[in-house]
């Protein structure tokens, strides 16, 4: 269906305020973003542009090259590869929408040359810097993000699965457990955080009194201070906190699968088991990727529980990467702290690409 | 169609006529200062009964959050009338550079200095930038007091009678004392670690004791590594409190409210506090008997040196339309009935002078030892926050007995070379 320009912008004029917002309240900041990282200072007075020096600092220099590399080439060959169709095949969609797109591929071609030229005036450094790892803390700061979502994915989804397998069956009173194990993840971080806290702290003790009348004396561990238990404190404190929304996600997806499947799986001699395996999960794949991806996502970008938990100690030993961020942030690092963020943002978007791509190929088999 | 055109013509006029209502003329002042609020409102309840001019103070709290909203605030040049602003020096004058903050030295030199010699010299200090500063500003005064702080010892003067003890001077005794209390069955020292700068702070104060002004300078400047012996000397401190097990349990992750009610509660013998703490140990304990002390000597060589300046500091938007009208506010805000008011209202030291009268018993305690006052504020030099940082976590490591004083100061060393290679 073609429209004439006078329809185009009549249309257009109608998705015109969502766009005005999400330009504003997206699109600007998201630039932003990139644009601090390429600049020194708090962000409120003069800011010092340093190019790449945020990233050299966080990458180092080999890593510098790697990741100008691949983005620079995605920047320029996906929009050379959509014009190159255009030309070949009978150009898509509207007028409007293709002269936007040829605008946004133009300047993504720029973007990406500069990318590559950054990269190729790096590469020099690789040979001359003797430290491969500048900032080591920022790395052991996303190794932390990393084990508490390690534990997320397995401990909390584990739970939350076979939660939601057993409500499932009793389905009379599924609507109350959904209610109980939604109830923490609706409440603040902070709230859980100062509860916990307040059970683990050595002095006055909650949990070390509670074990000793139970006669586990061995058990008690300073759970809070000690650098050894700390991290794994903070992250089984995130799990209780966050297997609710897995739950509730994962109740709703098994209660999409058609029961008669599994009468017929019965009729044919399936047991439980085989019935998990050949319905409950390649049926419930899809549902499980994205518990997994919002996982991820919310895990990763855990912040309040460790503020109020630890404060990011002992010894920084629960200072995770979005913590640091806000600590760079708080020390008016605004350049570097976008950065990190920048960085933290690509890790975080290609897993979830991989993981998409993965479930899909699943689903295929 | 057209309706719907009508429609949405018409909710972008409200939309515009609503942002376009003619405001009420008034000073708009945010703060972070919680337990302040209500004094605060009261005050400008005054000022509105006496002057015609309507003041709201907006609190954002905690201070964090409140650093987030000036920093986003200036980004979108929508700062209020008048403003606190937190942090280190090089912080306020990012702000000054950045255009945003009004010089009130003409203001404070007006009538031969009339408002100006209100105030306790230290707490202008705070916020004078002199001729030639490091920062690049120029020089003058830019924010006003209006309360002083003081960073020193506290010791539970009752607990102290009981062991048999007096007021430590010397490391050693302190030590022997903490470990004293520790057999009766109290805690030796506890302190809010957890918010660690109250570290650096201490470091700070024994760094004036153990090497001297100058040698802690040229520290900030490069020209003397953080693993020259007398650091070393400085973080091993930490570990003879680890070794001397006096340390309140998990100190590394409490936070300063909880130490403040671990002390009132008569938990610890010693503790290291500001002046803010004073309402807290008065609402926990009304009975607790405390004295303030500088932070035992742990040489003769060079004195020590607690932190103090001003608490809390006002500034007045260069950009505010009622410029005029916020530094006539600040000037009233500073004058003796307001600052006696806010010392009952809110147990804090004045920032102006002649309201010694005034102060209550446990205040006065504050006021000793001024004398022996610095702050970062009035170095030439501050450190990067990134080894402040590095100090900071050395130090927690030490204390949880996963490092020792000689690889922290490696560390730490490691730190500063790498800010002062720009990174």
């Amino acid at each position: 269906m073609h429209y004439t320009l006078r329809e185009e912008i009549k249309n257009f004029s109608f998705v015109l305020p969502a766009l005005v917002i999400f330009f504003f309240f997206y699109i600007l900041p998201f630039f932003y973003t990139f644009l601090l990282a390429l600049h020194q200072g708090s962000g409120l007075s003069s800011l010092k542009f340093v190019g790449l020096e945020n990233f050299r600092r966080l990458l180092s220099p080999a890593g510098v090259v790697i990741l100008s590399g691949i983005v620079g080439s995605i920047l320029v060959v996906v929009p050379l590869l959509r014009f190159w169709k255009e030309r070949k095949f009978v150009p898509q969609g509207s007028r409007v929408k293709r002269t936007i797109l040829r605008i946004i591929g133009i300047g993504s071609i720029g973007i990406g040359g500069v990318c590559i030229f950054y990269g190729f005036r790096e590469f020099s450094e690789i040979f001359s810097s003797s430290a491969w790892i500048i900032d080591r803390e920022w790395w052991t700061s996303v190794g932390r993000s990393f084990y508490i979502t390690l534990w997320a994915l397995t401990f909390q989804n584990f739970l939350a699965f076979a939660l939601a397998l057993c409500v499932d069956r009793a389905i009379r009173t599924g609507q109350i457990y959904r209610a109980i194990f939604f109830l923490l993840p609706v409440l603040s971080e902070i709230i859980i955080g100062l509860l916990v806290r307040s059970l683990l702290l050595p002095y006055p003790g909650v949990l070390v009194h509670f074990l000793e009348r139970l006669g586990l004396k061995s058990w008690i561990r300073d759970w809070l201070n000690d650098p050894h238990y700390a991290l794994t404190t903070l992250a089984i404190t995130h799990c209780w906190r966050g297997f609710g929304w897995g739950f509730v996600i994962l109740l709703a997806g098994l209660q999409t699968i058609p029961q008669t499947l599994y009468e017929a799986a019965r009729i044919d001699g399936a047991n439980g088991w085989q019935r998990f395996t050949k319905i409950t999960l390649p049926l419930m794949l899809p549902v499980i990727v994205l518990v997994i991806i919002l996982t991820i996502l919310g895990t990763v970008q855990v912040i309040g529980l460790p503020m109020v938990l630890t404060r990011g100690g002992p010894a920084g030993r629960t200072t995770v990467s979005v913590l640091r961020i806000y600590n760079e942030l708080k020390n008016y690092h605004a350049g570097y702290a976008s950065s990190e963020g920048i960085i933290l943002g690509i890790i975080l978007v290609t897993l979830s690409f991989a993981l998409l791509k993965i479930s899909n190929k699943l689903k295929k088999i | 169609m057209k309706k719907t055109f009508y429609f949405l013509g018409v909710t972008f006029l409200l939309f515009f006529l609503n942002g376009c209502q003619k405001k009420e003329k008034g000073l708009v002042i945010w703060h972070w200062m919680a337990d302040r609020q209500e004094a605060f409102e009261k005050l400008a309840e005054q000022y509105q009964k006496k002057k015609g001019l309507k003041v709201r103070f907006e609190l954002f709290f905690p201070p964090e959050v409140y650093s987030q909203k000036i920093q986003a605030a200036a980004a979108a040049q929508d700062l209020p009338d008048i403003f606190g602003i937190l942090g280190e020096k090089k912080i306020f004058a990012s702000f000054i550079k950045g255009g945003y903050i009004e010089n009130l030295s003409p203001y404070l030199e007006e009538n031969n200095q009339e408002w100006k010699r209100r105030f306790i010299k230290i707490g202008l200090d705070f916020n004078t930038f002199e001729k030639d500063n490091p920062y690049g500003v120029k020089e003058g005064i830019y924010a006003i007091p209006i309360d002083l702080m003081s960073i020193q010892f506290l010791e539970n003067k009752r607990l102290l009678k009981e062991i048999g003890e007096e007021s430590p001077q010397h490391w050693e005794d302190f030590i022997r004392i903490a470990k004293k209390a520790k057999e009766k069955g109290k805690w030796g020292f506890v302190c809010g670690w957890g918010e660690s700068w109250f570290i650096y702070c201490l470091v700070t104060n024994y760094a004036f004791n153990i090497m001297g002004k100058e040698k802690f300078f040229a520290t900030l400047k490069g020209e003397v590594p953080y693993t020259d012996p007398d650091w070393i000397k400085i973080f091993a401190l930490f570990k003879e409190l680890r070794k001397a097990e006096v340390l309140f349990p998990g100190i590394v992750t409490l936070n300063n409210k909880e130490a403040e009610q671990f002390f009132a509660q008569e938990k610890a013998l010693f503790s290291f506090n500001g002046s803010w703490g004073i309402n807290t140990y008065y609402q926990i304990n009304k009975k607790l008997e405390y004295d303030t002390t500088l932070p035992p000597r742990v040489s003769d060589k060079f004195p020590l040196r607690i932190w103090a300046g001003a608490g809390s500091s006002f500034v007045v938007n260069k950009n505010s339309p009622l410029k005029k009208e916020a530094i006539e506010f600040l000037k009233w805000l500073t004058q003796r009935n307001q600052q006696v008011f806010l010392i009952h209202y809110t147990h804090n030291l004045p920032s102006i002078k002649g309201c010694e009268d005034k102060l209550e018993e446990n205040l006065v305690k504050f006021l000793k030892n001024m004398e022996n006052a610095t702050h970062p504020r009035l170095w030439p030099i501050n450190e990067n926050p990134r080894v402040v940082e590095a100090i900071n976590t050395g130090i927690q490591k030490i204390l949880v007995g996963e490092a020792e004083p000689d690889k922290v100061a490696q560390e730490v060393e490691k730190a500063k070379k790498l800010t002062l290679g720009g990174r």
